[in-house]
């Protein structure tokens, strides 16, 4: 007898303390060897000290038990003896997990312990069963632990109930036979047993189909009225959450014991619940007055805990008041400011309720507010007081403290920075940006946050500047300013070189802004802003700065010839010189998009600086007054013109169609023309990857994001890849290309964009030589997307539905967001226009296939699937007594009642299939006689 | 339902943990340490809910692997073990309600945690907390750390008196306290009945055999002679 107890290995383990990791090991590894032996011998008493020392070893360290430790364990539950047994039963859950199929080998044990004379062999078996009961053992055990409930011992008859409810969950079908047997321990005499019912009934309306359940909604009732026990009416009040919303006259029946129990009980975890009851179980819903008074009381009791000392009741305050919000907004906008100062406790958990809650508070009149507050907590302390007044200011402060994080509140960790920002970019854009009238201050708010977040929202803040951007129209000008000052801001670009993917992102955002709609006033300075000076930025921001130069470039070249004189010639080839120099020093061409618009700007100014050194200026442009240089331009307008051609060269190829918003889901509803096989590959793929091994992964690396880009944002991927050249093709297919102003592109422009685009692919391995028919893009038939001006403006004006929605589902209107009407008189739709629906292609009225699938409702998993209707038989056994009362309050209801009480107790049972496996099911008609036949 | 309790110690070690549901060892562990360094974090006098970003439960799927977490979510994402061979395709559409919650309370050395569903009442189970906390107590008469290490399996059954496959079998302190004392009898009783040597077992507290109360020796003399006591003893 030298074997280690585990009291021994305890002791051992407590003096290796401080040994060195490999000592424990070794020390880890003997103890495993001498289980392993302890585990195959014979003597069933060292076998369980085995057992015990591997399960306290792998609560410990996560260690891999012996192979057949599961085997053991059923050797250890199947012994004869009390102590040994319970070792085994409480290791078991342990020992077990979904694929052990040693579980089989315990049915037979665990049936005869249920079955034991002995009175405590079955709370033991009933304890081991919940906790490894499997879909296979439920059935063997059911009938078993059903009889157990009516034992004579209330102990017994508890465990039972409780371990039904496992049952129940791993096999649904037991529902069907044991729900009457459920029913009657509601009645028991022991309120243990009575309470422990409620428990699983509470958890089955939850987990299962509640209208089970409603039928026992009188004794519910009279629970909830007689019985003083707290944690029972916590569970029952709980329960009618589930069951009021499918049985809406509950409601008027509950509202007295409910307001009862609200103004009197001192249990605050029961209040607590009756005020969530009332929120969930919508019995402030409807605007009734009743409503309206229980949720005036409601919200004053938790105001009170509001400015509670005790943080725990706080915390559910704050936790119930977001619930409370949707159907009544006005009653929480009077505790706001308490609100707000939660977002300043020192605790993470309350502050965290406190931003759920200011998140859904959240409308048109105190977003500014709310978003001001919660920026004010992104900036570091020292300068809070301060205030968020602009970027300016902001820059200032943030300019200051970035070299000192040590002053920061450590308040702020970085999950909750990240948490923080994301909710004030969520509650912004929320609706497609429903709450914001401030466009303008929208803007800086999204630059400021660039400023101060230090958190990973990059990429969903450029999105977001991309995506208001366009679809604000009036707010253009101002962005561009704002970006401009990003560019020139030594912070962003010191940060966004050092690799802060933030700064990176949101210096893409202004580079792509800044190109795409700065006007031509000063634009050489803003040509010289955009072009990159540092060779660590990200290849992809380089590729956009270099190409919001060109645009821009493009469109001042394009306003210049109207004024072409020797001095302009000359400005010209000066910027034209700069952007050789940044071309050839500055950019990050370590990777192959910054290297590939690199080299085809240089192509196309090289291009240009030739014709315009070859151009002769007229030098008298300025002298001439207004009047007389246009005669001059008139009279010379059939001749060759003063400026050199070149200067249109660039304008074409960015001007020739205006980049719109494209609606939700657009893609997808690109219907698939007639004939177009996309499933037979272009190229063998065995060929393929023989030839190419490798070459093509750069190409598909840059296809994957088109793919999902529906589920996003499609108008800001349709945008940024517009803005990158590599989605080219698709906007092709949009069919004629239609010029800003509105006509068609002509011929010659067509052909000199082809041209250039020949010449870019001509020096690029990646694209096949192809003829020119089918390299013109135009002529593939994809389907034409709609530009529809006088739609798009009705849309605008008016307060805009989601088009896509009301053409899909019902061709209506969409309905408002539920906000309160009151609201939208105070504030008014200022005249800020937004495009909220963006692009749809033609004729996509239909739902796709895609669509419909998930639209449709989600099946949970577990009891969800069964979808059992038992009002046939239950009420007719209900208690005469708790029948009257449920009966009093519906008096609207008589033939329902008096069907049930007709109808023979038949428990119809359907159960609804799962979506995917197609498993069907007919609609079982199950006779009371033969589950109780059974269950005996 | 109740998922998980959870009894560690101030330097994260585990002194208990039940999971309702089976979630691999790994996952286990990794909540757990994940459990103790918010928690662990937080002065004295907080709320005793632990909610806090980039904190999540792992979800455990039908064939029993974990389920990638939930991205965006500042509460647990659950919908965990809700049954097996159902299948889970719903659990994205739950809402915050069957979210997990963590509640926990700090007694002197010990982290009591428990993690649930939103079918338990928060305040409600951070009373059901105090309750283990005085079970173990009367069990172990002025219970601390050592007790419940070194009779880690009485800890497992005094909890299976208040809680039975996640669900509350029992809130009332004096009931549970007699059946704890009923079971202890039993055991006692069967330990003594067959095997009178077994009484100075390590269920009477006593320790056996010499080899083990030398913690203080060297290890690998320590090891030796026990492995050699191993050959003996199964020769």
């Amino acid at each position: 007898m030298w074997e280690r107890s585990l009291q021994d290995l305890i002791r051992g383990l407590r003096s290796h303390k401080n040994s060195s990791k490999a000592e424990l090991d070794a020390f880890l590894e003997e103890a495993m060897s001498e289980i392993r032996a302890e585990l195959r011998g014979k003597d069933m008493e060292l076998k369980a000290e085995g057992v015990v020392k591997m399960c306290y070893l792998m609560m410990l360290h996560p260690l891999a038990p012996p192979p057949s430790f599961a085997f053991h364990v059923v050797e250890v539950m199947s012994s004869q003896r009390y102590h040994l047994k319970q070792l085994g039963y409480v290791a078991a859950p342990m020992a077990f997990s979904f694929d052990t199929e040693e579980v089989v080998l315990t049915v037979n044990g665990i049936r005869k312990d249920l079955l034991a004379s002995h009175a405590h062999l079955p709370p033991l078996a009933l304890m081991g069963l919940s906790d490894i009961v499997t879909p296979a053992l439920a059935r063997d055990v059911y009938a078993d632990v059903a009889t157990l409930t009516t034992h004579s011992r209330p102990h017994v008859r508890k465990r039972a109930v409780l371990a039904l409810f496992r049952i129940f969950e791993r096999y649904p079908d037991a529902m069907r036979m044991g729900f009457s047997r459920l029913k009657d321990r509601l009645e028991d005499d022991d309120p243990g047993v009575v309470s422990a019912t409620i428990n699983v009934i509470t958890e089955l309306s939850r987990k299962s189909n509640p209208k089970n359940f409603l039928p026992l909604a009188p004794q519910l009732f009279e629970l909830l009225t007689t019985s003083s026990n707290n944690w029972m009416l916590i569970k029952i009040v709980k329960l009618f959450a589930t069951l009021t919303p499918i049985e809406p006259r509950l409601v008027r029946k509950l509202l007295p014991p409910i307001t009862n129990l609200i103004s009197t009980t001192p249990a605050i975890s029961l209040l607590y619940e009756c005020v969530r009851t009332c929120i969930t179980g919508g019995m402030l819903e409807g605007r009734t007055e009743a409503g309206d008074a229980l949720a005036r009381v409601c919200v004053e009791k938790l105001s009170t805990f509001l400015s509670d000392e005790d943080q725990n009741l706080k915390y559910i305050a704050l936790l119930a008041m977001v619930k409370i919000v949707p159907t009544h907004p006005h009653l929480i906008a009077d505790y706001q400011d308490e609100i707000l100062q939660s977002l300043d406790d020192e605790d993470v958990s309350i502050r965290m309720r406190a931003l759920e809650l200011v998140s859904s508070m959240v409308n048109r009149r105190n977003l500014k507010e709310i978003v001001t507050e919660l920026i004010s907590h992104l900036v570091p302390k020292e300068t809070k007081s301060a205030g968020r007044k602009d970027a300016a200011s902001l820059l200032a402060q943030t300019a200051e403290s970035t070299g000192s994080p040590s002053g920061q509140a450590n308040l702020v960790s970085p999950a909750y920075r990240l948490e923080l920002s994301q909710r004030i970019m969520d509650m912004t854009s929320a609706e497609t940006y429903d709450n914001v009238t401030d466009f303008e201050w929208y803007m800086s708010v999204l630059i400021d946050l660039a400023y101060v977040a230090q958190a990973p929202i990059g990429a969903q803040l450029r999105a977001t500047m991309l995506d208001v951007v366009s679809r604000v129209k009036s707010l253009r000008g101002y962005s561009v300013q704002l970006c401009q000052r990003i560019l020139n801001d030594e912070h962003f670009s010191t940060a966004a070189s050092a690799g802060d993917e933030t700064c990176s992102e949101v210096v893409y955002a202004a580079a792509w802004i800044c190109g795409e709609y700065s006007s031509t006033h000063d634009a050489p300075r803003m040509i010289r802003d955009l072009l990159p000076t540092s060779e660590t930025e990200s290849a992809s921001t380089t590729a956009v700065r270099l190409m919001a130069a060109a645009k821009v470039f493009g469109r001042w070249a394009s306003d210049i010839s109207v004024d072409w004189n020797i001095k302009v010639r000359q400005q010209c080839l000066d910027l034209i010189e700069d952007i050789f120099m940044a071309l050839k020093e500055g950019p990050n061409l370590s990777e192959l998009i910054g290297h590939e618009r690199a080299s085809n700007l240089s192509h196309l100014f090289t291009l240009i600086r030739n014709d315009v050194e070859k151009n002769v200026a007229p030098n008298d442009g300025d002298d001439m007054p207004a009047g007389m240089r246009e005669g001059f331009a008139e009279d010379d307008a059939g001749t060759t013109p003063k400026y050199p051609k070149s200067l249109f060269l660039l304008l074409p190829l960015f001007d020739s169609y205006e980049l719109n918003p494209v609606g939700y889901k657009a893609q997808e509803r690109v219907s698939l023309p007639d004939g177009l096989d996309l499933d037979t590959p272009l190229v063998d793929p065995a060929l393929l990857k023989a030839e190419f091994d490798g070459v093509d992964v750069d190409s598909e690396d840059q296809e994957e994001p088109d793919i999902d880009a529906g589920e996003n944002m499609a108008a800001l991927q349709a945008a940024i890849k517009a803005s990158d050249g590599s989605a080219k093709p698709k906007k092709g297919g949009k069919g004629p290309r239609v010029k800003a102003d509105g006509t068609p592109e002509s011929k010659e422009e067509r052909a000199a964009r082809r041209a250039a685009r020949k010449a870019r692919q001509a020096g690029n391995p990646h694209y096949l030589a192809a003829d020119d028919d089918l390299d013109d893009i135009d002529s593939i038939p994809i389907v034409k997307l709609e530009i529809d001006d006088d739609d798009d403006e009705s849309a605008r004006n008016t307060r805009p539905g989601r088009r896509l929605l009301s053409a899909a589902v019902s061709g209506g209107k969409s309905p408002r967001r539920p906000g309160t009407p009151l609201e939208d008189k105070v504030v008014a739709r200022p005249e800020v226009q937004i495009d909220r629906e963006g692009e749809m292609p033609e004729g996509s009225g239909h739902a796709t296939p895609t669509e419909k699938a998930a639209r449709r409702k989600k099946t949970n998993g577990g009891l969800k699937a069964l979808d059992i209707d038992m009002t046939g038989d239950d009420t007719g056994r209900a208690s005469p007594s708790s029948r009257a009362t449920y009966d009093d309050y519906e008096p609207d209801s008589p033939v329902k009642t008096d069907d049930r009480i007709a109808t023979p107790p038949v428990e119809v049972v359907q159960v609804v299939a799962k979506k995917k496996k197609k498993k069907k099911r007919a609609v079982l008609a199950e006779d009371d006689g033969a589950d109780t036949g059974e269950t005996r | 339902m109740i998922q998980a309790v959870l009894i560690f110690n101030n330097h994260g070690k585990a002194r208990l943990s039940k999971f309702y549901t089976p979630l691999p060892a790994q996952s286990q562990s990794a909540l757990l340490s994940q459990i103790f360094s918010f928690v662990s974090d937080r002065p004295a006098g907080l709320c005793n809910f632990l909610d806090a970003p980039g904190l999540h439960f792992p979800r455990v799927g039908a064939d029993g692997k974990v389920k990638p977490r939930r991205k965006g979510k500042g509460r647990m994402g659950a919908g965990y073990g809700q049954g097996y061979g159902q299948g889970y395709e719903g659990d994205d559409d739950e809402d915050d309600e069957d979210e997990s919650r963590i509640i926990y309370r700090h007694y002197a050395t010990l982290y009591f945690v428990f993690v649930v569903d939103g079918a338990e009442s928060e305040l409600g189970i951070l009373d059901l907390i105090q309750v283990f906390v005085e079970s173990l107590d009367r069990t172990f008469e002025n219970v601390c750390e050592l007790d419940l290490i070194f009779h880690f399996d009485e800890v497992h059954l005094v909890l299976a008196e208040i809680i039975q496959g996640g669900l509350v079998l029992e809130t009332n302190l004096a009931e549970i306290a007699s059946c704890v004392r009923q079971t202890r009898a039993l055991r006692q009783a069967s330990i003594n009945q067959n095997n009178p040597i077994s009484l100075m077992s390590n269920f009477s507290g006593g320790g056996r055999g010499g080899g083990g109360g030398s913690a203080g020796d060297n290890v690998r003399n320590v090891a030796n002679r026990w492995l050699s006591g191993l050959g003996v003893g199964s020769g």
